[in-house]
């Protein structure tokens, strides 16, 4: 009897004990694992480089020696030099830990940002693996770290922005108080007036003291409008993404610049955004560099999806619209849209259009609306 | 000045007593003919020891180093596979083999495992007369696997490596056990110290110092007992336990610098870092300690102290300045916990500002208090507030 089971008992029970007792010691080091992983920035604008933080803590007096984290990301966060798996848009980039006893480490990664969105880690998965890989306990930690990778600024000095383009101030036929930068002429003086305004060049000239007449102008509020439409029909998704997302590096530049010339500036778009997909883009009017930070969070988050055909959302956004610079992004025009241009130019309004494909052909262009290829 | 150059280099130290025993003992053999075979064994077993953590440490380090992608796969558990079906075969190979060989036999596969043939001549010079052609013979294969797994199968090499160690420490007491007719030894060892001449005379002296360095050992054993049966008798056998471990590890290693590790992709700052006493004696909240609890007045203060530490953990915001009715507010975002959460602050007010509770309504506030527990724990919420971020996302409330 004995001689049956002694084998038994060597083969089965024995390691099946030690099977266990391997598992329970695992669990037992899993259990006082602490994990945190966190985006070192906030806000970043496309092409940048910034760190990832790892901590990893084995608070307990056993070792952690094959510890392996799997962090769920964006495929757009390019990590340094590793080879991770691409599942669709996520990328999974695994990482591996060896902790001796109460050891902390701290892993600093490398990312390079190289789209522009909102990224955002939810759970990371976390894996120990015992001595001989008899038991493996894994958990879906969570991390809720969040990355808003702003839109590139594009450089579009020497293209089309110059002198007073879009930021200058435009004269117009009454106000209150005259413009002292702005001379359109000069007339005779009248008493009261102050010294330091005479001309005295004209006075030599007319014989009679006169002095400078100043003209009145007012600065325009810039309205952006982004057409998500790549083609004319186009009912959802974007066909042409890229001259879109190009669209996207133009808008942002052309808040950039509002920032630095103090404008106020609002956005229109016919897409929604990542929080609120179903809605269409319209922001109030500000020049303010929250704002400002709150438009590029806005194309940060942009869905390429057509949400409202642009000709009604065009014509939705701008009635009663006067005395504005509208800016309108677009890949194309058609004969609906050189209509509504025209009613706005009407209003008083100072319509630029730039062309984001530069093969498409303007129809009908309206007079008085400036065209530039982008 | 000597113990912090001892706590800088003590692993170089610890190896290099590794690598050099085996020729001290073969130095030893040679010139002593095999007297105090006691002081071997322990030496040894302490370098098997020895050798087997520098195993599991270098298992890590290796680890680390090779960075691999995918983790655990079935092509790992294939190796891990064939290296128990050669260690059952080993044993089934034991089991079949006579019981007088078994012992030898095994351990000098074991010993051909971990490439010390070394040890053959100077463990057991006692036996190489007799069983030298068959030792060779069959640590002859074992060394070839041993090759073989180490330079071939580089994958196989950790793995391998903690068996291999594993084997020798567990064969080498067997061995020990086995052969060892402890008092006559200890006869022999003695009579034969009583030898003349000079080398008698200074292995004597040696065995002085082994004797008062066992009686060392022994006080300490006994201090260490006592200590445990001080632990066990005062009911803090785990926290007396973990506390000796941490003062052990703080010992060592408290005073040591974050290291720095550069990869191409990442960088890594390694340090060793204790979780403050104080946090470790912070009150738990757990359920069955809410049952525990016998006065009303704490038992309501436990109760709402419970769902407190709940919403702490699913990330709801609660600072510790906010009021009742705050927190009230905040609790809203778990659904369904209104209804348990609104009468727990109105008798949590009670209690909090009159200090007053009769035993029916803390009943009722335990009841609630593990409904809220329940609630929260079954609850999906994600915190709005992210882990790197100091403001509000505007882009997802806004337009």
């Amino acid at each position: 009897m004995l001689i049956v089971l002694i084998p038994i008992v060597l083969l089965i029970v024995v390691p099946m004990i030690f099977w266990y007792s391997v598992k329970a010691i695992n669990q037992y080091i899993f259990d006082h694992v602490e994990y945190t992983c966190r985006f070192v920035v906030n806000k970043a604008h496309e092409g940048d480089t910034i760190y990832l933080i790892e901590e990893v803590h084995n608070n307990c007096f056993l070792p952690a020696k094959r510890l392996m984290t799997s962090i769920h990301a964006s495929r757009w966060l390019e990590f340094a030099t590793t080879q991770p798996n691409l599942v669709g848009l996520t990328r999974v980039v695994t990482s591996e830990f060896s902790l001796k006893a109460y050891e902390r480490i701290k892993r600093t990664w490398h990312l390079r940002c190289a789209k522009r969105g909102v990224y955002e880690i939810q759970n990371n998965t976390l894996t120990l693996a015992s001595v001989f890989q008899l038991s493996v306990q894994s958990a879906a930690i969570p991390v809720n770290t969040k990355l808003t990778v702003f839109p590139e600024i594009v450089d579009m000095r020497y293209m089309i922005f110059s002198g007073n383009d879009f930021f200058g101030d435009t004269v117009i036929r009454r106000w209150i108080l005259d413009d002292p930068f702005i001379t359109a002429g000069a007339r005779e003086y009248f008493p009261g007036d102050p010294m330091n305004r005479i001309h005295w060049s004209a006075t030599a000239k007319h014989n009679n003291i006169m002095v400078r007449k100043n003209d009145y102008t007012a600065k325009l509020d810039l309205f952006v409008i982004l057409n998500i439409q790549s083609v004319d029909n186009e009912y959802e998704d974007v066909i042409n993404k890229d001259l879109i997302e190009y669209g996207i590096k133009v808008a942002a530049t052309v808040f950039d610049l509002a920032l630095k010339n103090g404008a106020k500036i609002q956005f229109a778009c016919n897409a929604g955004t990542q929080g609120e997909s179903t809605k269409t883009v319209l922001t109030p009017s500000g020049s303010s560099s929250q704002h400002v930070q709150h438009l590029l969070n806005v194309l940060s988050g942009m869905v390429l999806k057509n949400i409202r055909y642009f000709e009604e959302f065009f014509r939705n956004v701008t009635v009663d619209k006067k005395d504005a610079e509208i800016i309108l992004l677009t890949c194309y025009i058609n004969r609906e849209m050189s209509d509504i241009i025209r009613d706005l130019i009407r209003a008083r309004n100072n319509v630029k259009i730039l062309l984001l494909d530069r093969y498409a052909k303007a129809i009908a262009m309206p007079e008085g609306a400036d065209l530039y290829y982008v | 000045m000597f113990k912090e150059h001892l706590k800088k280099y003590r692993f170089v130290f610890f190896r290099s007593l590794l690598a050099f025993y085996p020729f001290i003992l073969m130095v030893d053999a040679l010139i002593a003919e095999r007297n105090a075979w006691y002081m071997e064994l322990w030496c040894y077993l302490f370098c098997a020891f020895i050798a087997f953590a520098a195993g599991i440490g270098y298992e890590g380090y290796y680890f680390n180093r090779l960075r691999q992608k995918e983790y655990p796969t079935r092509k790992r558990f294939r190796q891990v596979a064939a290296i128990a079906a050669v260690i059952m075969i080993v044993l089934l190979y034991g089991l079949l083999t006579p019981v007088d060989e078994v012992a030898r036999r095994v351990y000098t596969l074991s010993r051909g495992l971990v490439v010390y043939p070394v040890m053959e001549a100077a463990f057991f010079a006692r036996e190489v007369e007799k069983n030298k052609i068959k030792d060779i013979l069959y640590m002859v294969p074992s060394f070839i696997v041993t090759f073989l797994l180490y330079f071939v199968f580089p994958q196989a090499r950790r793995i391998y490596g903690n068996i291999a160690m594993l084997t020798l420490v567990v064969h080498g007491i067997f061995f020990a056990t086995y052969y060892t007719d402890l008092s006559a030894r200890i006869k022999q060892t003695y009579g034969r110290l009583k030898t003349r001449g000079s080398i008698g005379r200074f292995l004597k002296a040696w065995s002085a110092f082994v004797s008062k360095a066992r009686t060392l050992a022994g006080d300490l054993l006994m201090q260490m007992r006592e200590r445990w049966k001080d632990l066990t008798y005062n009911f803090f056998l785990v926290k007396g336990f973990k506390k000796l471990i941490t003062g052990i590890f703080r010992f060592f290693r408290r005073d040591k610098e974050t290291k720095t590790e550069r990869h191409s992709d990442y960088i890594d700052e390694i340090d060793t870092w204790f979780v403050d006493e104080d946090n470790a004696d912070r009150v738990r909240y757990t359920v069955r300690g809410l049952y525990k609890i016998k006065d009303p007045v704490r038992k309501v203060r436990y109760a709402f102290g419970l769902v407190m530490s709940d919403l702490k953990e699913k990330k709801v915001g609660i600072r510790y300045f906010d009021t009742v009715t705050v927190i009230g507010e905040k609790s809203k975002v778990i659904k369904d916990l209104d209804q348990y959460m609104n009468p727990l602050c109105e008798m949590y007010e009670h209690v909090r500002y009159g200090d007053r509770c009769d035993e029916q309504r803390s009943e009722g506030a335990a009841i609630l208090a593990v409904s809220a527990d329940t609630t929260i724990k079954e609850s999906y919420w994600q915190p709005k507030v992210y882990a790197n971020s100091d403001f509000e996302f505007e882009g997802s409330d806004q337009n």
